[in-house]
C-alpha cells in the first residue's frame, strides 16, 4: 500500500513560467495541410551536477520530447547525427550558433540545461526560432529526478502550445490490460510513450476493461478475483479498492459520465446484457436499455446527454445511440455489420470505433450523427479498442500488426501510427488517464 | 470393442483433464508477496469435495458441450452429452457444478463475454429441464480468455466454443 501511494503522491515542486505574453502561432491546427516544422533537440547542457546522472536524465528527456513532438504531427524531429553544433563546446544556454542550425534546415531548436542537486533537478528550456534568432518560449521546471519523464511530457505540451496554440495530451497516462501469463490479465498503467509501466492489480485472475474517471483519480474495471466477473472501483488518490457491483453473471464494460460520479455498465442479471446507470457506490439508478440482444461497451457523450453502445439486437454488432433523457435508441452506421468499442471525441463531434470488414478489424470514425465515415487503419493486423485522447488529436488502440497485441497511438490528422508498448505480453484495452 | 474404445477415451480424457488441472493450479512464484497493496485480498480457490474419486481429484467427469459459431443454442448431438451429464449429476446429488461458457477468438472480447454467459445459461437451463435443481448449478463466462486450444484455425476455434464443467464446493 505504501509503495503504491508513494507512486502517486509525487508532484512537481515548482513550475515557473516566463513566456512571451502574446506571440504568433506557428502552425494553424485548423488547416487541412500538414506542415511539419523541423525541430532539433540537442543534448541538454550540464549546468550543475554529476555527469552520469546528467546523461541519464538527458536521455529520458530526449526520448519523451522526441516521441511527443513527433507524434503530435506538427514536428519533424531531426536526426541527431545531422547536428553540426556540439553541445559540449557550448559555454551556456545563450551560446547558440544559429548558422549551424540554419545549414541543416532547423526551424525550431529546443535548447535546454540541467542542474541536478541530490534527488532533484531543475531544467531550463528555451524554444529558439532559428530564422528570427530569438527564444519564443522560455520556461524552467523543477521536480524530483524520478519524475523527469513526466516533466519532459509537460515540456512537450508547452512547446506544442507555443507552436499551435493548443496543448498536447502527452502528460496523460494510459491504463490498460496486460496478459502476464496465458490465463491471467492485470490492469497496468504507463506513460503515453510506453515508459514506466506499473501494475495496478496483481491478483492472478482476469482484470479487464479498465475505464478512468475524467479527473484521473478512479479506475473502474471488471475482475474475476472472486470467481465472478464483478465490477471494482479503485481510487488512486485514496489507495482503496471496492467491489461495487457483483450481480450474478456479467458486471462489465464500465464507462464514466463526464461528471465522474456515475457509470454506465453492462449487466446480465436480467437475462442478456443490458445497460444500467450506477453510482460509484454500486447503487443501480436506472436501467437504460431493454432489448433481446446484448447491449454492451458504452461511451458517454461529453455533454452527458447520450450514450453510444454496441448491440447485436439486429444481428451482427451495431453501434447505437441512446438518448439519456428519452431512452430512445437509434442505429448509427447501419451499413456496417460488425462495429465495436465506440469512443466519443472530447468535443462530442465524432465517434471513433473499430469495425470488422472482410475479416480484419480496423479503426474508423464517424460524425456524432453517423455521417462522414473515415477509415484510419488499413488491414495491418487486428486493430481494436480505440480511445480518443483528451485533446482529440490522438487515438490509443491495440493492434496485432507486429505479432503479439500491443498498444499504439494514431494521429487522426496525419494518419501516423506509433507503437507505444514493447512487451512480450499481450497488452490491450487502453484508456487515457489525467495525471 | 466399442465399449473398450469408450473406456480408453474416458481414461485419456481424465488424463488430459488432470494435466490441465495441474497446469492451472500453478501460480507465479511470489505472486502473493508482490501484491501492490490495494489488491491485497482473499485468494479464492475452488476445492474438490470428497464425494467420490472424481470429486477428490477435483476433476469433473462431465463432458464438455460444444457450440456453433456465434450461437448459444444446444446442438442436437450435444443433447445426449447433456443427458449423460444429467445422469451423473443425479447419481451424485451433493456435487455442485460451475458451468463455464467460452468462445473462440473471432468476436470482440466484450461481446464474447456476453456470448459465453449465454452459452453457460443455455446449458444450465437444459440441465434444469432434465430435473437437476438450479441451486446446484452456477454459471460463469470467460469469454475468449480461456481457450482450450490456443491455435488460430477452425479446428482450434471449434474446441474453444464450449461450456466446461468444474466442481465447486
Amino acid at each position: 500500500m505504501k509503495r503504491l501511494l508513494a507512486l502517486f503522491s509525487v508532484w512537481i515542486v515548482g513550475l515557473s513560467a516566463l513566456t512571451e505574453a502574446k506571440a504568433r502561432v506557428y502552425i494553424d491546427v485548423t488547416s487541412q495541410n500538414i506542415r511539419k516544422l523541423n525541430i532539433a533537440i540537442p543534448d541538454f547542457l550540464r549546468l550543475l551536477g554529476p555527469k552520469d546522472a546528467h546523461v541519464s536524465l538527458n536521455r529520458q528527456i530526449y526520448e519523451a520530447l522526441a516521441f511527443d513532438l513527433g507524434m503530435s504531427g506538427y514536428c519533424n524531429v531531426q536526426d541527431k547525427d545531422t547536428y553540426i553544433e556540439k553541445s559540449s563546446n557550448l559555454t551556456g544556454l545563450q551560446d547558440t550558433n544559429l548558422e549551424d542550425w540554419r545549414l541543416i534546415g532547423t526551424e525550431m531548436l529546443v535548447r535546454g540545461g540541467l542542474r541536478l542537486t541530490s534527488s532533484m533537478f531543475e531544467a531550463e528550456v528555451r524554444l529558439i526560432d532559428i530564422s528570427r534568432g530569438e527564444a519564443v518560449l522560455s520556461k524552467s521546471y523543477r521536480g524530483s529526478q524520478s519524475q523527469v519523464r513526466w516533466v519532459a511530457h509537460l515540456m512537450a505540451n508547452d512547446i506544442l502550445e507555443r507552436l499551435t496554440g493548443e496543448r498536447g495530451a502527452f502528460d496523460y497516462q494510459l491504463v490498460f490490460s496486460r496478459r502476464p501469463t496465458p490465463r491471467t490479465k492485470e490492469v497496468y498503467m504507463m506513460d503515453v510513450d510506453g515508459a514506466g509501466a506499473v501494475a495496478l492489480t496483481r491478483n492472478g485472475s482476469l482484470n479487464l476493461f479498465p475505464a478512468v474517471s475524467p479527473d484521473g483519480t478512479r479506475i473502474a474495471y471488471t475482475s474475476y478475483r472472486h470467481d465472478n466477473p464483478d465490477l471494482y472501483l479503485m481510487s488512486l488518490a485514496k489507495g482503496t479498492l471496492v467491489r461495487i457491483l457483483s450481480h450474478p453473471g456479467l458486471n462489465t464494460t464500465p464507462a464514466f459520465y463526464p461528471d465522474g460520479r456515475r457509470l454506465v455498465v453492462a449487466l446480465t442479471k436480467d437475462g442478456n446484457a443490458e445497460l444500467y446507470e450506477a453510482d460509484l457506490a454500486g447503487r443501480l439508478l436506472r436501467r437504460l436499455t431493454h432489448s433481446f440482444g446484448e447491449d454492451i461497451s458504452p461511451t458517454v457523450s461529453p455533454d452527458g446527454g447520450k450514450v453510444v453502445f454496441v448491440s447485436d439486437r439486429a444481428g451482427g454488432l451495431g453501434l447505437y445511440e441512446l438518448n439519456l433523457e428519452t431512452l430512445e435508441t437509434r442505429r448509427l452506421v447501419p451499413d456496417m455489420s460488425y462495429c465495436t468499442d465506440p469512443s466519443y471525441s472530447p468535443k462530442g463531434d465524432r465517434i471513433v470505433f473499430s469495425a470488422r470488414q472482410g475479416g480484419t478489424f480496423d479503426i474508423y470514425s464517424v460524425q456524432a450523427n453517423g455521417g462522414g465515415l473515415l477509415r484510419h487503419t488499413f488491414g495491418e493486423g487486428r486493430n481494436e479498442h480505440p480511445a480518443v485522447s483528451p485533446d482529440g488529436r490522438l487515438v490509443a488502440f491495440d493492434s496485432t500488426r507486429d505479432g503479439v497485441r500491443q498498444i499504439y497511438l494514431l494521429n487522426l490528422k496525419t494518419g501516423d501510427v506509433m507503437r507505444v508498448s514493447r512487451s512480450r505480453n499481450e497488452e490491450s484495452q487502453p484508456a487515457w488517464r489525467k495525471r | 470393442m466399442l465399449k473398450r474404445l469408450f473406456l480408453a477415451t474416458l481414461v485419456l480424457m481424465m488424463g488430459v483433464a488432470l494435466v490441465n488441472q495441474e497446469g492451472c493450479s500453478r501460480k507465479p512464484k511470489g505472486a502473493e508477496e508482490e501484491m501492490v497493496g490495494v489488491e491485497k485480498g482473499r485468494k479464492v480457490r475452488r476445492r474438490p469435495i470428497g464425494e467420490d474419486e472424481y470429486a477428490r481429484r477435483g476433476v469433473s467427469p462431465l463432458q464438455t458441450v460444444y457450440f456453433d459459431f456465434d450461437r448459444a443454442d444446444i446442438r442436437p448431438e450435444m443433447r445426449t452429452v447433456l443427458q449423460r451429464n444429467a445422469e451423473w449429476l443425479r447419481r451424485h446429488p451433493r456435487v455442485k457444478m460451475s458451468i463455464e461458457g467460452n468462445c473462440d477468438e473471432r468476436g470482440t472480447e466484450e461481446y464474447n463475454m456476453a456470448l459465453g454467459q449465454r452459452r453457460a445459461e443455455a446449458v444450465k437451463s437444459y440441465l434444469v429441464s432434465l430435473g437437476i435443481p438450479s441451486n446446484r448449478l452456477s454459471t460463469i463466462s470467460y469469454g475468449e480468455e480461456r481457450p482450450a486450444d490456443p491455435g488460430h484455425g477452425e479446428a482450434a476455434w471449434a474446441k474453444n466454443r464450449r461450456a466446461d464443467f468444474s466442481i465447486v464446493r
